[in-house]
């Protein structure tokens, strides 16, 4: 019955990149909020570990003396670095509570216990109680955006 | 070296760097208890440097922070490749780059707290 | 027209008027030199109760006999028939049309794995993954081991594993791994959930032997919690669930 062919299209050929492939993965289903707290906790360790060898870097200059140092808190005294450092305290709150949620899943029975799994099925380790502290981590991270704001911009 | 093993290290790290990061905020006005601008005058910054504790606290946020950050970015490249070459290479890298990070911010702290 | 069944306690979706469906099916044989992947639209008659594996034997049966996919049990069982229905991992037989949203629906293969031919993938890897943690229980001393008596175990010691024998081996927690994603070497949700079934299992004396692959480069701790592999699970088996127990058996082995 060819006439229930309604039509032949090319498929989308996916392309292989490195960072491609890295984020590709967070958009696929099934989006569960889970998988999208690694994308997040990810892109804010890397960038964290970026800003740690700047940080290291600047702090530096306090071994060369006073003039050094405030010549380079001077040249750093500017919005474009107060946003910097907003989003570095943003990211290192979520990064943090995250990272709790995280730490308990793997090491205490917030995962859940095995039992008998009976129709329908609920992943335990999907459950209520590691959702509600990835809420907590949100709420954490909106606050302190709030406060970062009022202290590096007001 | 089994992963097991790294892993209790970076446990361990993490919990350690927990708290140096929350005080090392704190200490910085992120949390309202200290002005923010008057931390980063040079006096103040140099003074922190020369007492024991704080230069300790600070050693110890950078060596726990340089290995968790590091172990984290050495799980990520450890997926682009397959191979015991690739996992060599990431691991012995990683390794350097933190003993270079290290090695900085510990010369900043003996220069600055030893420094008349 | 709306019909709803009544049934004590259990929640009715009402059943779509029939009409047609559009199935969008990925067609592609490599094995044939210049095979390009292409997306074939076919109008398959929406009946009551149909599945998306009862859509793909309809237009095989009626449309075009050479469209390939894998199915055996059509009951949730054999684990054959996993493929990608409009994005997510799913079981065919197992996912009705009523519960999709729209009248278009998108099949394709699995992903993570090389696709044979149209809806069919190579489990090849997969099923070596598997091998890789010894998924079977493991006694002390030579193999195969001489068992003289029953191993006994009490109901206790069954349940502490017991979910984790669900698994059908359908390869849709390893499909949407992020992890399995990037890293072609990672073992994987259902290698690692398995190894722990045994692991957990009283019988075992093999978390030795199992030990350098679950504890190595590209074992049990480059999950990170995604929870991808729970979400799609159609057995309740939870991998998640198997994994972060395994790494804390690993982390008491000192």
């Amino acid at each position: 019955m060819a006439d229930a062919i309604v039509s032949v299209e090319p498929a989308r050929k996916r392309r292989k990149s490195p960072v491609g492939d890295q984020v590709r993965w967070a958009f696929w289903r099934p989006m569960n909020v889970e998988k999208l707290a690694l994308l997040v906790q990810r892109i804010s360790g890397l960038a964290l570990l970026v800003y740690l060898f700047f940080h290291v870097f600047v702090t530096g200059f306090v071994a060369s003396g006073g003039a050094a140092w405030t010549g380079i808190m001077e040249a750093l005294s500017n919005p474009l670095t107060h946003l910097g450092e907003f989003l570095v305290f943003v990211g290192v709150i979520f990064h943090g509570v995250n990272g709790i949620r995280i730490l308990l899943l793997e090491l205490s029975p917030l995962v859940g216990t095995p039992a008998r799994p009976d129709y329908p099925y609920k992943a335990q380790s999907l459950g209520r109680g590691q959702k509600s502290i990835l809420y907590i981590s949100a709420v954490m991270t909106a606050l302190a955006a709030v406060s970062a704001f009022f202290l590096l911009f007001w | 070296m089994r992963e097991s093993t790294l892993q209790i290290v970076n446990y361990v790290m993490i919990a350690v760097l927990f708290f140096t990061v929350l005080l090392h905020l704190a200490l910085h006005g992120f949390f309202g208890f200290v002005d923010y601008e008057g931390s980063l005058v040079y006096s103040d910054v140099v003074t922190r440097y020369r007492q024991t504790i704080p230069a300790v606290m600070l050693t110890v946020l950078l060596i726990s922070a340089a290995f968790h950050g590091l172990y984290g970015l050495r799980n990520i490249l450890l997926e682009f490749r397959s191979g015991p070459v690739w996992d060599r290479t990431v691991s012995y890298g990683v390794l350097v780059a933190g003993i270079a990070l290290v090695g900085w911010g510990m010369r900043t702290i003996v220069l600055t707290a030893m420094g008349g | 027209m709306a019909a709803t069944v009544e049934a004590p306690g259990v929640t009715q979706v009402a059943a779509k008027p029939p009409g047609v469906v559009l199935l969008r099916v990925y067609r592609h044989n490599p094995a044939i030199p210049g095979d390009e992947a292409k997306i074939v639209t076919i109008r398959v008659p929406r009946l009551f109760g149909m599945t998306v594996l009862d859509a793909l034997i309809w237009a095989k049966e009626n449309v075009d006999p050479s469209l390939a996919f894998r199915c055996s049990c059509r009951m949730g069982i054999c684990g054959s028939c996993g493929m990608q229905i409009n994005g997510i991992p799913k079981l065919a037989c197992e996912t009705q049309l009523k519960e999709l949203e729209g009248d278009r629906i998108e099949v394709a293969p699995l992903q993570n794995h090389p696709v044979v031919r149209d809806l069919a993938t190579d489990f090849t890897g997969f099923f070596g993954k598997h091998r890789s943690v010894r998924p079977h229980v493991v006694r002390a001393g030579a193999e195969p081991a001489r068992i003289e008596r029953e191993l006994l175990q009490t109901e206790e010691q069954k349940l502490a594993y017991y979910q984790f024998t669900m698994c059908i081996m359908c390869g849709l927690c390893n499909s949407a791994c992020p992890i399995a994603t990037m890293d072609a070497q990672f073992l994987g949700p259902q290698a690692i959930a398995q190894a722990y079934r045994f692991t957990a299992d009283s019988r075992d004396q093999g978390r030795a032997a199992r030990l350098p692959v679950l504890d190595g480069h590209h074992g049990a701790w480059r999950c990170e919690i995604a929870g991808s592999c729970s979400a799609v699970c159609p057995k309740g088996v939870d991998p998640a669930l198997g994994i972060q127990l395994m790494k804390r058996t690993l982390l008491r082995r000192r």
